[in-house]
């Protein structure tokens, strides 16, 4: 029996599971695995990658294929605009085409790689900033009007509207599941269009959107500039809203680097209140919410996911008190960096979870001790199905408090205070749940290796597998790194097993 | 009860297994026969699962039968090396087991064996060299070097990174 019994959807849903470099290999073990792998290598160029110049070559590269793979009349208008473009040896025809396979229309890629182009060509091209643009605008059209089973676009300052407006009809966009729009996280300013009176580019490009589909599932506005042009006008806001509200399907709301008034946005997800199952706030300001606003958002019951980091509040909000508020809540992450928050409200989250939590992520530095004691007294108290726990400074009650109430945590992760001792580091050992696999401490000083010793010693039936401590400067050493290890335990920093990142 | 009810199922070879339902519905195929039918003594004849392959399987599904149904529209991203050790132990089987067990848990629709299975191969493929992958899993190379030139060239882009 050999693996070419496999069927082709098998063979897929293995490769499914293989990072790009790898994947590069299997395109050449034979013509079926070639036929198979080719597709799944082609969904999303670069996806996951920063576009830093050291990979301009392998994004001219990516520009050579594609633009092998255009049509007639789109090479023919390039040659008269006197773009260079590649010739393929021996007049062959690429064995693919390769733009039908693109999942994912991400427009910075596209655009970083027509300047890749552009710029290693620049001795053949007499107006290089001219060429760029119509290379961009040549390539998204190509890759979209191409394109068969689009899952998701990035958009970011580039005015798509021109061009989806010419395309329309033969847009398939019947799997656009996600959309994001994006500030470039380059300094590259793409803005094709002179923001006029009528909208910004932001709210032009959401627009489009609104008219072309009501099947979404995942929407991400991702602003990386701090004062700027990116969303800056209730118009924005405004369109944003209408799109959200024409979905009917919304799963997840991703909101980064907002900072005009919300309370819109979350006014229209007042239809979703079933579908919605993740809505992750960072850097957004919820100062003037109204009060309609919230509850609109905590009428969402079937959130799973919420994640409020850095967003600021100042005032209280008014909750009944036992108000069930979301009781399928499974990730919660909290991060607050010196702005204000009303501690409340995240204790309440925590209660209303009907102790189903099994994931969260706190950074309370900068709260009052009395906050920080309220949050972390709500985690002993209501969540007994904690399987993640990923939180800064813990005093040493408050971890033996945690290990004796989350009785299933798999991962923990902390920071330990002043008063940890050798004598605290070893009593944390006769507490450690059963579950526990993974651990991480940030410590002062590290505990003396005998300490280490008892610590293994005192561990009771445990399955702790990785134990990565440290304290930010020096070596663990040898000799505790041999305790660890005659114990089957590993030292070093291994990549934790995250099951809702 | 329901959940001690026993069910029978037979190998292509015609030996027979008793198992709990709880532990038969983990595979999809079987809980959506076994709820059409209703009760019923008759045994459940897998005319595409041997019986040692079976054996495995049931093995799989008893280990696993408290697991929580995993929800398959959650994108959580694909990450092949957070394999569990008793999964880990299972699937150190040869090469023919392996892709029985692939086939079974396709045919049988028992999703997290046949991700389990699959992240196994897909394991057996990361970091090797396209002349290594042949070799691991015995497959002739039947490309021209033209062939091979023309496809190399076309996605060169991936190989520089």
């Amino acid at each position: 029996m050999s693996i070419n019994i496999l069927l082709t959807e098998i063979l897929t849903e293995i490769f499914e599971n293989i990072e790009p470099h790898d994947l590069h290999s299997c395109i050449f073990v034979n013509r079926r695995w070639c036929k198979i792998v080719i597709p799944i290598l082609w969904r999303s160029p670069f996806h996951d990658c920063n576009l830093l110049r050291s990979k301009w070559k392998s994004l001219k590269l990516l520009a050579r294929t594609c633009l092998l793979c255009l049509g007639e009349d789109k090479r023919e208008f390039l040659m008269n605009e006197s773009m260079p473009l590649p010739s393929a040896p021996h007049g062959q025809q690429p064995i693919f085409n390769y733009p039908s396979f693109f999942r994912v229309i991400n427009l910075e890629i596209i655009c970083t790689m027509s300047d890749a182009w552009v710029m290693s060509n620049k001795g053949k091209c007499t107006k290089p900033e001219y060429c760029k643009n119509l290379l961009r605008k040549t390539l998204i059209e190509h890759l979209l009007e191409r394109a068969e089973m689009i899952h998701f676009i990035n958009l970011d300052e580039f005015n798509i509207k021109p061009i989806i407006n010419k395309n329309k009809n033969a847009l398939n966009l019947r799997r656009l599941k996600k959309i994001r729009f994006s500030s470039p996280t380059d300094r590259n300013d793409r803005n094709n269009s002179p923001t006029t009176k009528s909208g910004s580019t932001f709210s032009e490009n959401v627009s489009i959107f609104s008219t072309l589909t009501n099947n979404l599932q995942h929407i991400i506005v991702e602003n990386h500039k701090r004062h700027g042009s990116f969303i800056e006008y209730e118009s924005d806001t405004k369109a944003l809203a209408e799109l959200l509200r024409h979905q009917e399907s919304l799963k997840y709301l991703e909101l980064s680097g907002y900072y005009m008034n919300v309370a819109t946005i979350f006014e229209s997800l007042k239809g979703k209140t079933t579908t919605l199952t993740k809505l992750s706030l960072n850097r957004v300001d919820l100062n003037f919410i109204s009060q309609s606003a919230i509850t609109s958002w905590i009428s969402c019951v079937n959130l799973k996911s919420i994640e409020i980091q850095n967003c600021k509040i100042v005032e209280e909000f008014n909750f009944k008190s036992g108000q069930q508020m979301f009781p399928n809540l499974k990730k919660l992450v909290f991060v607050n960096y010196g702005t204000k928050f009303p501690v409340k409200f995240i204790i309440q989250i925590i209660k209303s979870t009907n102790k189903n939590l099994e994931y969260i992520k706190f950074e309370l530095e900068y709260l009052t001790t009395i906050n920080q004691l309220g949050l972390i007294n709500t985690v002993i108290n209501y969540c007994p199905n904690l399987l993640h726990f990923d939180v800064d400074e813990l005093l040493n009650s408050q971890i033996i408090q945690i290990l004796d109430s989350c009785r299933k945590l798999k991962e923990l992760k902390f920071d330990t205070s002043r008063e940890f001792d050798n004598r605290a580091f070893i009593e944390l050992a006769k507490h450690i749940p059963q579950t526990l696999k993974y651990l991480y401490i940030n410590v002062d000083c590290y505990p003396f290796p005998v300490a280490f010793k008892m610590f293994v010693n005192a561990l009771n039936n445990v399955n702790l597998k990785v134990f990565y401590i440290s304290n930010g400067a020096d070596e663990l050493g040898s000799e505790r790194r041999s305790i660890l290890d005659k114990y089957g335990i590993i030292s070093t920093r291994i990549h934790s097993y995250q099951p809702f990142s | 009860m329901a959940e001690l009810k026993k069910v029978k199922l037979t190998s292509s070879e015609g030996t027979e297994f008793i198992v709990d339902r709880k532990v038969a519905e983990k595979s999809v195929l079987l809980k959506n026969m076994l709820e059409d039918v209703g009760e019923s003594d008759m045994a459940i004849p897998l005319p595409n699962v041997t019986g040692p392959i079976l054996n495995k399987v049931i093995d799989y599904c008893t280990h696993h039968r408290d697991d929580p149904f995993v929800n398959q529209e959650d994108d959580s991203k694909k990450v092949s090396d957070d394999i569990d050790d008793w999964d880990a132990e299972f699937c150190k089987v040869d090469q023919g087991t392996l892709f029985e067990l692939i086939l079974s848990a396709n045919y049988l629709d028992i999703k997290p064996l046949l991700d389990l299975t699959c992240k196994t191969v897909a394991n057996m493929i990361k970091g090797k060299t396209p002349d290594e992958i042949r070799k691991t899993f015995n497959i002739i190379n039947d490309f021209t070097p033209e062939e091979e030139e023309h496809v190399r060239k076309e996605n060169e882009w991936c190989e520089e990174r």
